[in-house]
């Protein structure tokens, strides 16, 4: 059992006060594990995300990571975390290096082991040819590339990983799931939200559906198995029963 | 077709809404400070023009500015990146459509040729042959404009833009032209006429047959969209903004080797991103070059004064206009004290007005003496601190 990372609490959140779009959400991740985070679109994966990253602020209930709220420490709360979007979000006026560069600095990693580690990267993703490229020439796999480098320069708590394939080719694939286990087993949590549900039965150690801002089901897939009753179905056939169930009331 | 031929005036009426919507707040002197730099830029033009050499020739610089704007004039289409999809299969029914694009680019352009020769009309009548009324040069101009037009018209349909020699040679022969009206050169209409009418002939018989090239309708619409908006820039940000880099590989910044640190991050984004946009950069270096040679007059230092601060707040307006534009998702997610991203804004300002500022001053030093200049330097930081240090902090850290 590892220690805790993140944790949160009963959470009610959302966009609007009054219109909350979370329902007591209560998600735990410990060091060395990987939560997946699944459900359909629209509920609330991405509102959970930005609830946790400090994008949006709850209405109740409480997140601490590290045993810290990010109101009391938001430095050093902002230091634990790496991100890796959806949709690749970059600086148009920054090349590939510049962009591992400014991330070094905002989290004080030393130029050496940046250097080390950015040319590790490169490596790993095949970019090195493109170093000092602009982003916005970049197919959507390369830019997608780019966010998860930056996630990987600095070596924080907490990865969250909001929908990572999309754009990807098998090998990057393979090369992200390789290195979110490798930081898993060094110790780091990871949050992933996802709809490639094989690999989140074959990569997660947890799993938490979501549904309409709820969460509906949680546990190892074992767990899951024994709580809807479907014993040797597969996680899509439980994802797609149990949401096919709730639509019908 | 009936939607075809409202599509113009749709269009038409959709880009003025919203720029007669910025328009009128410029005018209302909401942003009154930039409008008051005008004015007074304005006097100083009075004043310098009356120092002026009486061989001033003003004759060649006119034709050559004017053969270069005329040269580079476009027709404006208000085409939008999906009519590639949706209008260039029915083009063929658009011929109305093109006409009409042709003649309002004419009259804008014509507005533009009228201001800038009332502007210049106090010194046609002394620099040039003639009473120095406007209406000889406007005639002709006007006529050049239109075989220009026709011809950027035609252009559009070459299958591949056209190569940097077409290009020339229409600027020279419109140069030529221009050298004429302002009676640089004997002119010879008849000529000139035979000329440039068997040119625009030529142009129609090839073009006829050809399909409008949309990728560069497009491009030359986002171009011109991007122009309007860039003067607007000069007052305030607006969303359509459009930018462009430049990688600036040679400069690499090793001039500005920053400190490998974590209060650097800003300062290294910004500045990066400012000397790389380009329609911040290039207007600041063309304000640099203006500026810097408006500095060799011998003016008493007052004038000199004025006319450098003037220059720093025109050029420190655009800069710090982008601003609330250069903002990032990153930012709220980086462990950085939310202050440190207004310092390295400020900073990277600093720099840059600071240069501008010594590069006038070094300017002013040449013509009027070291002592001179480096009065007018320490008054130029004194400024610079002050203005960027407590009045832009302030209107930034509103906007925080």
């Amino acid at each position: 059992m590892g220690r805790p990372v993140l944790q949160v609490q009963e959470i009610i959140g959302g966009y609007v006060k009054g219109k909350p779009v979370l329902h007591r959400v209560s998600i735990d991740v410990q060091s060395q594990e990987m939560v997946g985070l699944i459900g359909l679109n629209g509920a609330g994966k991405s509102t959970t995300i930005k609830h946790i990253l400090g994008l949006l602020d709850p209405f109740e209930g409480t997140i601490l990571l590290e045993g810290k709220k990010r109101k009391d420490f938001p430095a050093e709360y902002s230091s634990k975390i790496s991100y890796i979007p959806e949709t690749p979000l970059f600086y148009e006026h920054l090349t590939l290096w510049e962009h591992l560069e400014l991330t070094a600095m905002a989290y004080q990693l030393n130029q050496p082991d940046f250097e080390k580690r950015a040319k590790e990267l490169l490596q790993e993703f095949r970019m090195e040819r493109m170093v000092n490229w602009f982003p916005s020439t970049f197919s959507k796999g390369m830019k997608q590339k780019l966010m998860i480098m930056n996630a990987f320069l600095t070596e924080p708590s907490l990865y969250v990983v909001d929908e990572p394939f999309v754009g990807l080719d098998p090998r990057g694939i393979q090369s992200l799931l390789q290195m979110l286990e490798k930081r898993k087993r060094e110790g780091a949590g990871i949050l992933m939200s996802t709809h490639i549900l094989s690999t989140a039965e074959h990569y997660c150690d947890q799993l938490i559906l979501l549904h309409e801002g709820r969460v509906i089901l949680r546990g190892t897939l074992e767990d899951i198995r024994q709580q809807t009753g479907m014993e040797k179905a597969s996680l899509e056939e439980i994802f797609l029963t149990v949401t096919e169930v709730q639509r019908n009331g | 077709m009936a939607d075809l031929n409202q599509l113009w005036k749709k269009r038409l009426w959709g880009f003025w809404e919203d720029a007669i919507r910025y328009l009128r707040i410029i005018a209302m002197g909401y942003f009154y400070f930039p409008i008051l730099l005008l004015i007074g830029l304005a006097f100083l033009y009075q004043y310098l023009s009356s120092h002026l050499p009486s061989s001033f020739p003003l004759g060649w610089i006119l034709s050559l500015f004017l053969a270069w704007l005329l040269a580079r004039s476009r027709p404006r289409t208000f085409f939008e990146e999906a009519d590639l999809i949706f209008l260039r299969p029915v083009q063929h029914l658009m011929g109305s459509y093109f006409r009409k694009s042709l003649i309002y680019s004419f009259l804008i352009y014509s507005i533009e040729m009228v201001a800038i020769l009332a502007l210049l009309s106090p010194l046609l009548g002394i620099y040039l042959v003639g009473n120095g009324q406007i209406l000889p040069y406007l005639l002709p101009i006007l006529c050049l404009l239109l075989w220009n037009l026709f011809l950027a018209g035609q252009e559009m349909r070459a299958r591949q833009p056209l190569s940097i020699g077409y290009r020339v040679i229409r600027f020279v022969l419109t140069l030529l032209v221009c050298l004429q009206i302002f009676r640089v050169i004997s002119p010879y209409w008849i000529l000139n006429i035979l000329v440039l009418f068997i040119i625009a002939y030529i142009y129609w018989k090839k073009a006829k047959k050809e399909n409008y090239n949309w990728t560069f309708l497009l491009q030359v619409e986002r171009e011109k969209k991007a122009s309007f908006y860039s003067f607007i820039h000069w007052f305030m940000e607006t969303p359509e903004q459009q930018t462009s880099m430049a990688l600036r590989k040679n400069l690499r910044f090793h001039f500005l080797r920053l400190p490998y640190k974590t209060s650097s991050s800003y300062f290294y984004f910004y500045l990066k991103s400012l000397i790389r946009e380009k329609e911040v950069f290039f207007p600041y270096i063309r304000l640099t070059i203006i500026s810097a040679a408006l500095m060799f007059w011998q003016v008493p230092l007052y004038v000199s004064l004025i006319l450098l601060i003037m220059a720093l707040l025109l050029n420190g307006f655009q800069l710090y206009q982008v601003w609330p534009r250069l903002d990032s998702f990153w930012f709220h997610l980086y462990p950085l004290p939310r202050r440190s991203r207004e310092d390295g804004f400020l900073k990277s300002i600093f720099i840059l007005l600071a240069l501008h500022m010594t590069i006038m001053a070094v300017s002013f030093s040449w013509s009027q003496g070291f002592g001179k200049g480096s009065l007018l330097w320490t008054m130029g930081i004194f400024f610079l601190v002050s203005w960027i240090y407590i009045w832009i902090r302030k209107k930034i850290r509103i906007q925080l």
